[in-house]
C-alpha cells in the first residue's frame, strides 16, 4: 500500500481528520480524489500550516 | 456573578473600560506587566466581551460562541480583567499575578478558564485563528474568529502566510484586529520597521478593511456592525490606538511598554486614570 493509499483510508475512515500540506504533493498527488473536501493546500507557507492545523482540528 | 454580567450589558462600556484600567495599572505592581501595551487595547476587549463575542461564565464553553485570539499575549492584563468584568475570573486572583500559587502570568495560558489558545510567541496565533476559522466554514458553522494582533508583530511572515490563505479560502468569519499604537516594545513602528501604508498591504493581501478609533465604542460597535465587511473575504479593522491609554503620564510613550511600580505609585496611578 503506498503512502497515499494508506492516508487516505485514514481520512475516509474517520471524519475528524482533513489532509494538509504546504505544496508538497509529490507523494499524494492523486489524493484530493474522494476526500470530499477534505484537502487543504496552504501554499509554500510552512509556518502558516502549523498553526492551521492546530487550530482546524 | 450573574450580575456582573448584566451590569457589563447594561452600564456603560466607558464604565467597565475604567474599572477595566484600574486592574492592568494594579497588576503593573508585584513584578511588573506590559501596561502600555495592555492599555490600548483595553477598550477593545471590552466592546468584543461585552456582548460581540457571546462569551460569559455560561456560555464561554458553548459551541455557539464566537472565538477570541489575544495574539499579543502580553497584554494578557487587559484580557484577565475583562474576565473579571464578566465573571469568568475572580478578581482577587489577580491580586496574585505572577505568584508561584496562581498561574496568572505575563502570557494567556489555557489553564485559565476562557483562553483559548496560549499565546506569547508572536505571530502564532493568525495561523491558528484561521485553521479555526477554517475548520467552521468547511463545517458550515456560523462562529465567527477574532484575533487581535498588535501592530508589531505585523514583522513576523507567519502573519502574511496566514492571510493569503485566509484570502484563499474566503474565510470572511475570520477578524483580525490590529492594535495600531505604533509602538513595537521601546521602539516607534515607523523608525524601527515601518509599516505604513498599512490597510494597502492588507487590502493587497486580498483582505476587506476598515481603521476605526480604538477607543470609540460606538464607532468600533458601527464597523463589527458590518460584518463581514465583503463576501468572501477576511475583514481586517486597524484599531487606532495609543498606547498606555488613559494615563497622561504613560500615553504615546516608547519608555512605557514594561513598567513595574510599587503598591503606592500603582494607586496613585489609578487615582489619576482618566476616561
Amino acid at each position: 500500500m503506498s503512502y497515499e493509499e494508506y492516508l487516505r483510508d485514514i481520512v475516509l475512515a474517520d471524519d475528524r481528520f482533513v489532509v494538509l500540506t504546504a505544496e508538497n504533493r509529490a507523494a499524494i498527488r492523486n489524493i484530493t480524489d474522494g476526500l470530499n473536501g477534505r484537502f487543504i493546500d496552504v501554499g509554500i507557507a510552512e509556518q502558516a500550516l502549523i498553526g492551521i492545523a492546530e487550530g482546524s482540528h | 456573578m450573574t450580575e456582573q454580567l448584566h451590569e457589563i450589558k447594561t452600564l456603560p462600556l466607558k464604565e467597565s473600560s475604567m474599572r477595566v484600567r484600574k486592574h492592568i495599572i494594579r497588576m503593573a505592581a508585584r513584578g511588573g506587566c506590559y501596561v502600555g501595551s495592555a492599555l490600548s487595547c483595553a477598550d477593545i476587549l471590552v466592546f468584543l466581551y461585552a456582548g460581540f463575542l457571546k462569551i460569559s461564565k455560561e456560555t464561554f464553553r458553548e459551541e455557539t460562541r464566537n472565538y477570541f485570539f489575544l495574539s499579543k499575549g502580553h497584554a494578557v492584563p487587559a484580557l484577565y480583567a475583562v474576565f473579571a468584568e464578566i465573571g469568568l475570573l475572580d478578581p482577587e486572583r489577580l491580586e496574585h499575578h505572577l505568584g508561584t500559587d496562581d498561574s496568572i502570568y505575563w502570557h494567556p495560558n489555557t489553564s485559565i478558564p476562557g483562553v483559548e489558545f496560549h499565546a506569547g510567541s508572536l505571530g502564532h496565533i493568525l495561523p491558528v485563528a484561521a485553521g479555526v476559522a477554517l475548520d467552521c466554514a468547511m463545517r458550515d458553522l456560523p462562529n465567527r474568529v477574532v484575533a487581535l494582533l498588535g501592530d508589531g508583530e505585523l514583522n513576523e511572515g507567519s502573519v502574511w502566510e496566514s492571510l493569503l490563505v485566509a484570502s484563499a479560502r474566503r474565510l470572511q468569519n475570520l477578524i483580525i484586529v490590529i492594535d495600531r499604537n505604533r509602538f513595537q516594545a521601546n521602539c516607534a513602528t515607523e523608525e524601527l520597521i515601518p509599516l505604513e501604508p498599512l490597510a494597502e498591504k492588507f487590502l493587497a493581501f486580498g483582505a476587506a478593511v476598515r481603521t476605526v478609533d480604538g477607543h470609540d465604542f460606538a464607532a468600533i460597535e458601527k464597523v463589527f456592525r458590518d460584518i463581514p465587511f465583503e463576501k468572501g473575504k477576511p475583514n481586517v479593522v486597524i484599531a487606532q490606538t495609543v498606547r498606555g491609554k488613559g494615563l497622561p503620564e504613560l500615553e504615546n510613550r516608547a519608555d512605557k511598554w514594561f513598567c513595574n511600580y510599587s503598591e503606592e505609585e500603582a494607586e496613585r496611578l489609578v487615582m489619576k486614570l482618566r476616561g
